[in-house]
């Protein structure tokens, strides 16, 4: 092989990983979180990418109802879900540390904070954050974290929020509640 | 003096009519059977050398292709106009897959089915394919057959089930179920979230505009 395709190997190989990390960019690691199952009295973890999104958006918007429709429109550019919630017996039954882990990786530049509630009543912190990648919603990022539960929300590529708020409960959207019944009592 | 009843019922005698009748006797018609109509020779020959199916050949086809032409026309308004119900009735266990259609929405072939992973299409002869309209049952038997293929064959390929008023109801393979359930809890989750902070959002501002 000449050296000069082998520079252009490389930069090919270089561009192709540029293309790659971009796209990975909205992607929050969720790889430390063992001493938060450990201690969980339930855990639900959902990663839904690739294929699998891809047979999900098309049973979707092949059903016939208008609501699953409008998810699937809603959710048409999405590439990837990404969901760790947890629930515990007791108050403060982990360590606040494994979260704020997750919730630094924020901080890192694309990231723009579209809400942020911090209440001491409940100690509950919740921050939501969005990627953009020009006009589109490129990432979304819900941190929860309350007195008995931690839920960590990864929603990467384009996708409808006020839709999805819309239809929330709606369909056959399993109906999660990881709201406190504290909570519940406040609104 | 003459009696006329010679004349008319032959009772009597009268010599002059007796004598007038003689001498016109040369006259007298001897064959009192009625004459035979005779057919021209012409006529009589092409009847007998003609064949049976050229005798009705023209006004036959003719009659029997209008009336092709205007049945076919009629099923296609038919098609074009009324719903049709196809009812796949072997389908496989755990997979059924019900909806309404109409006639215009049969050619563009829906995707139902066309998936990957979906389960496959039942054989065509195992569907039963019923037509639904506004006419009575013994119209709709003789409506068509091509058509009844037709509805068929897009049964199996679409593995569908068609019922007129029955929303639709897909059932899904493991596969699709579990896709569909993961993403479903994951936005379930994203969304409860969310709209739990735009309910505190929107709560704040409400105290705010209160106060």
């Amino acid at each position: 092989m000449k050296p000069i395709n082998k520079i252009h190997l490389i930069l090919l190989t270089i561009f192709v990983s540029a293309i790659g990390a971009s796209a990975q960019d909205a992607r929050l690691r969720f790889d430390n979180l063992a001493s938060l199952e450990k201690n969980a009295s339930e855990v639900v973890e959902v990663n839904v990418d690739g294929k699998l999104l891809q047979l999900a958006k098309r049973v979707l918007l092949k059903v016939k109802d208008q609501d699953a429709q409008k998810i699937g429109k809603a959710i048409e550019g999405l590439e990837g879900v990404y969901v760790r919630s947890f629930n515990f017996d007791s108050e403060n039954d982990y360590n606040i540390a494994d979260v704020d882990s997750v919730r630094s990786q924020l901080s890192s530049p694309g990231w723009e904070k579209l809400a942020r509630v911090r209440s001491k009543k409940d100690n509950q912190k919740i921050d939501v954050y969005m990627m953009f990648r020009g006009q589109d919603i490129s990432g979304l990022a819900v941190i929860l974290s309350e007195k008995k539960q931690i839920a960590l929300i990864n929603v990467i590529g384009p996708i409808d929020i006020d839709t999805l708020v819309e239809l929330s409960g709606k369909m056959n959207i399993p109906e999660i509640s990881i709201s406190k019944d504290d909570d519940q009592n406040d609104n | 003096m003459m009696k006329n009843d010679y004349l008319w019922d032959k009772t009597g005698s009268d010599p002059e009519i007796t004598k007038l009748e003689n001498a016109l006797s040369v006259f007298r018609q001897k064959d009192l059977s009625p004459p035979e109509i005779g057919i021209p020779s012409t006529i009589a020959d092409g009847r007998a050398k003609r064949p049976f199916h050229k005798l009705f050949s023209f006004g036959v086809v003719s009659f029997a292709g209008l009336t092709a032409v205007v049945f076919g026309l009629s099923i296609f308004v038919m098609i074009r106009s009324g719903n049709v119900e196809m009812v796949n009735t072997d389908l496989p266990p755990g997979v059924e897959t019900t909806e309404s259609i109409s006639a215009a929405e049969v050619s563009p072939m829906p995707e139902v089915g066309s998936g990957s992973t979906m389960a496959e299409a039942p054989s065509a002869d195992a569907n039963k394919v019923v037509f639904a309209s506004r006419k009575p049952a013994a119209h709709r038997k003789s409506r068509s057959r091509t058509l009844k293929n037709q509805v068929r064959h897009l049964a199996a390929e679409n593995n569908v089930r068609l019922k007129p008023g029955v929303k639709s109801k897909v059932v899904l393979t493991e596969e699709e179920k579990y896709a569909v359930e993961q993403l479903m809890l994951g936005l379930s989750i994203t969304s409860s979230n969310l709209k739990m902070v735009k309910d505190k959002a929107n709560g704040i501002r409400e105290n705010e505009i209160s106060k």
